[in-house]
């Protein structure tokens, strides 16, 4: 069995972006789209936390701090957003919500 | 050991992740989640990022999560209506996912040159992680708390409930 | 004097009358009076400095005493700037004067006029505007200034003309004016191109040794060209041939400003302007001048004489007059042309204050058929309206007399200095002419003044005018008398004027300037004797027939008028001149528009709508793009950067 190297951890990256990306476009209900974006930063921070380990520098891991510190914001000002919705259209299914058609 | 360490990670996070963007079901969605943020805490321990794995959980089960599930339940009405929520654009999604995975992992392992070698595991980053805070990274660190600031007020302005508007 | 306050005074009188417009344009209407006393004041100001400019000038006595200041006031890049200045020679230090003093008058005799005028102020500001841009015609030393000025003067006697805009005659009078002002304007314009693109200059000094010193690198025909360009203008504003058809309708307008616009200034400004650039035109070039002036002195004494309202005789002898001095000026009489300019700024400015008293008295009639006798009722007016009658008509002992005389006199020497031959039809048309107006002013005095009340229920009513209307009169009238201008009075180039302005010498290449100046004057000088007594004889004719029909009522002027039938209705219709216009340039433009319109319906229209129809089928395919789903945008997004990654590989 060969060692790790950075491939590995970028390719799991890679993997867990591209789900995030389809969790983003296909399902209707905004909390899980939602949860597709927080899965797209972890794989970014995966990459970050990587390139820093085999760098041997330690900016990678505080961008990585400064990351987690933005979803923590994002999460909550976005589930403020949802819960807005619902209170105006009664339904968090992001396909019924397409006023800006108009 | 570390190999097979990364790989029994590595099935988790995946096996999570597709189950919460696959599952139709929100509530196996969220706690599928949070077995992929567990995960990614493992893989980040395993970088000798100890510092970063303890703040992902903390941050991301203890707070974002929890956040997540908030919303779940306060936007369904868990009593009247299934937790079921069905995709759409499915195929379109998939293939589009599907040409971002290809051309990721092109550039990954065809196109890329990256430092193979493993340097020396650091001990423990949270001295150095502390240093950094308040010297190099000081006034990023500073307008981060200003955001946090933000964002708390403004999550809790728009969250709030107006009563005339609830009626409609 | 000095030459700075010789400059700074030129340039008080420019702008007093500008202030004069913006203080009434502003506050006129709040001010005691309506302001009327601060506009004449400020004319009255403009007229003393003006004189006194004048005067320094008489008194000095010296040809070619010249004083000029410039400044940048646009460049153009390379060397290529434009100066502009004013210029101070004895012809814009006298004409400076004139124009003052008449428009002081007008201002004068306008108090009484339009007293009970609604926008009174306003009337008051539009003559300061006017006097303004006559001004700055007079003193600018470039074409390019003297254009802009030319443009407000076509401006303000538009405003003028139609300041009863109420009166629908009154407001197509200013439209005719302006637009028929803009036809001779564009050649004005390109004759002053022409001149540019040789010197890169505008001033006229420049532009006239450049021309001396062969610097005009294009052939004669092109000089010829510019000159007749340059003489379009002064054919639209002077009212001559074919463009004469605006002023007859211009009497619309107040009668003060009749007396202003078209009988001392506005009109003179053509000939003024023509005297400016006299030296530059070349022989043949004058040769079109002269013919166009005899012709219209001729052709406008004709039409004059079968009209009967007062002003528009009045305006056709303007015509005719203005025709008199383009000829001399083309005839090469320079002098005698300016100096007629003067004598009939004089004696016309007179003529109309006198038919503006006249209407006034009989409470707004203008038809002369309905007056008669009002030598009685109006004694100073009948006065002073004979004496400027005579100097028109070419009497002895009145000034006009004097300077017509010099045109023809300068017209016989010209056409014997040309070879004789069919040159000579252009002194004799002038002396037709002067035969012709003694007929028509003799006509129109005897039926105005002479015989019995044509309507008893008028005359009855007129009264003599108030001081501040038969004052100008006075003073005009004085002005028309032989003393002020010769003391010799069958002689006009011994006077003052014709020795203070001389001709000037031509300083246009391949033609001996200074030759054809010394011929002209010696033939001038021999046709002197034979002019005087022929246009003398001419006169009397005139005033004969006159007074055998309209006062003697020797020959029935009706039963005169139906024998010769055919030559009556050409007069009386102004030789179809309108009804021509009408034809050809007014219906010519409609179908021109009907035309455009088809044009911009069918062609410019269909490639505006087959556009907007082309831009909106793509829209309705874009549209379904626009799902106003959040995650369809996130998917394009995507795409587009998968696009771009790809792309990026591949090339």
């Amino acid at each position: 069995m060969e060692s790790l190297t950075l491939n590995h951890f970028l390719t799991l990256s890679a993997v867990l972006f591209s789900l995030g990306v389809f969790g983003v476009m296909t399902r209707r209900n905004a909390v899980v789209v939602l949860m597709g974006i927080e899965l797209m930063l972890n794989s970014a921070n995966i990459n970050l936390i990587a390139f820093s380990r085999y760098n041997g520098n330690m900016d990678g891991q505080m961008l990585a701090i400064f990351v987690i510190v933005l979803a923590a914001a994002e999460a909550a000002v976005a589930l403020a957003i949802i819960l807005n919705l619902y209170s105006n259209y009664n339904t968090v299914n992001l396909d019924e919500v397409d006023q800006l058609k108009e | 050991m570390e190999v097979a360490i990364f790989w029994l990670l590595a099935v988790i996070i995946i096996a999570s992740a597709a189950a919460t963007v696959f599952s139709k079901n929100i509530i196996y969605s969220a706690f599928s989640l949070l077995f992929s943020f567990l995960g990614v805490a493992g893989i980040y321990a395993m970088l000798s990022a100890d510092f970063l794995a303890v703040t992902q959980i903390m941050v991301y089960v203890g707070g974002i999560l929890t956040l997540i599930l908030f919303g779940v339940m306060l936007t369904n009405r868990i009593t009247m209506m299934s937790l079921k929520t069905d995709v759409f654009n499915f195929i379109p999604g998939l293939t589009i996912a599907a040409v971002m995975l290809a051309g990721l992992l092109y550039v990954i392992w065809v196109t890329g040159t990256w430092a193979s070698d493993s340097p020396a595991a650091w001990d423990t980053t949270v001295e150095t992680i502390g240093t950094l805070t308040i010297t190099r990274f000081l006034l990023p660190f500073e307008v981060v708390a200003i955001l946090l600031l933000i964002a708390v007020v403004g999550a809790s302005f728009i969250a709030r409930k107006d009563k005339q508007k609830i009626q409609s | 004097m000095t030459q700075e306050t010789l400059i700074q005074a030129a340039i008080a009188v420019l702008l007093l009358p500008l202030v004069s417009y913006l203080v009434q344009l502003a506050a006129g209407r709040r001010l005691p009076r309506q302001g009327d006393w601060l506009a004449t004041g400020f004319l009255g100001l403009a007229f003393v400095l003006a004189l006194t400019i004048a005067l320094y000038f008489l008194s000095a006595f010296d040809q070619t005493l010249v004083y000029s200041a410039n400044f940048q006031w646009l460049n153009l890049g390379k060397d290529w700037s434009i100066q502009i200045g004013l210029k101070l020679d004895n012809l814009s230090a006298v004409t400076l004067a004139m124009v003052t003093l008449i428009s002081f008058l007008v201002h004068l005799f306008s108090i009484a006029y339009l007293h009970d005028d609604d926008r009174y102020a306003t009337y008051f500001g539009y003559l300061g505007l006017f006097t303004f841009s006559m001004l700055g015609i007079v003193l600018s030393d470039n074409l390019f200034s003297m254009y802009m000025f030319w443009e407000l003067v076509g401006l303000s006697s538009y405003l003028l003309i139609g300041f009863w805009f109420h009166k629908k005659e009154a407001a197509a009078a200013s439209t005719k004016a302006f637009v028929t002002n803009r036809i001779g304007d564009i050649g004005m314009w390109l004759g002053i191109l022409i001149l540019w693109s040789q010197f890169y200059t505008v001033n006229l000094d420049e532009i006239a040794s450049g021309i001396q010193n062969g610097q005009f690198t294009l052939s004669t025909g092109w000089l010829t060209l510019g000159g007749i360009l340059l003489f379009m203008g002064a054919v639209g504003k002077s009212a001559q041939f074919p463009l004469h058809v605006w002023l007859p309708d211009a009497m619309e307008g107040p009668t003060p400003v009749s007396a202003l616009i078209h009988a001392a200034t506005m009109v003179a400004a053509g000939v003024y302007f023509i005297a400016r650039v006299f030296i530059i035109l070349t022989p043949d070039a004058l040769t079109v001048i002269a013919v166009v002036g005899a012709f219209t002195a001729f052709m406008a004494a004709t039409m004059a004489l079968t009209q009967n309202d007062i002003k528009r005789i009045l305006a056709y002898s303007t015509v005719s007059q203005l025709g008199y001095m383009i000829m001399g000026l083309g005839v090469g009489a320079y002098s005698a042309a300016v100096f007629h300019l003067f004598t009939h700024a004089f004696f016309k400015a007179a003529l109309f204050l006198g038919s503006g008293a006249v209407i006034y008295a009989m409470h707004h009639e203008q038809d002369i058929r309905e007056m008669g006798g009002l030598r009685k009722k109006l004694p100073v007016t009948f006065v002073t309206y004979l004496i400027a009658t005579s100097a028109l008509a070419g009497l002895p002992l009145f000034s006009g007399f004097l300077s017509k005389d010099a045109i023809i006199a300068g017209g016989w020497g010209w056409a014997s200095f040309q070879g004789g031959g069919w040159y000579t039809l252009i002194p004799s048309l002038g002396l037709a002419a002067a035969l012709l107006t003694a007929f028509y002013m003799g006509r129109q005095v005897f039926l105005v003044f002479f015989g019995e009340p044509r309507n008893q229920d008028k005359f009855d009513h007129a009264h003599e005018v108030p001081a501040v209307m038969w004052i100008p009169l006075v003073v005009l009238s004085v002005l028309s008398l032989f003393p002020v201008f010769s003391l010799n009075p069958l002689a006009g180039d011994s006077g003052w004027f014709m020795n203070l302005i001389p001709s000037l010498q031509s300083v246009v290449p391949g033609v001996d300037g200074a030759a054809r100046l010394a011929g002209l004057a010696e033939l001038t000088h021999h046709a002197h004797w034979t002019t005087v007594v022929s246009s003398i004889l001419m006169t009397l004719t005139g005033l004969a027939i006159a007074f055998v029909i309209y006062m003697k009522k020797a020959v029935d002027a009706d039963k005169l008028a139906a024998s010769l039938r055919p030559l009556y209705l050409m007069s009386f219709n102004k030789w179809y001149f309108d009804e021509l216009y009408e034809v050809t340039v007014v219906r010519g433009n409609i179908v021109l528009a009907k035309v455009s319109a088809f044009f911009d319906t069918f062609v410019i229209d269909f490639l505006v709508n087959v556009t907007g129809f082309i831009v909106g089928f793509f829209g309705l395919l874009v549209r379904k793009f626009q799902t106003g789903k959040v995650q369809s945008y996130i998917a394009f997004a995507v795409i587009g950067i998968l696009v771009f990654f790809v792309l990026k590989g591949i090339l």
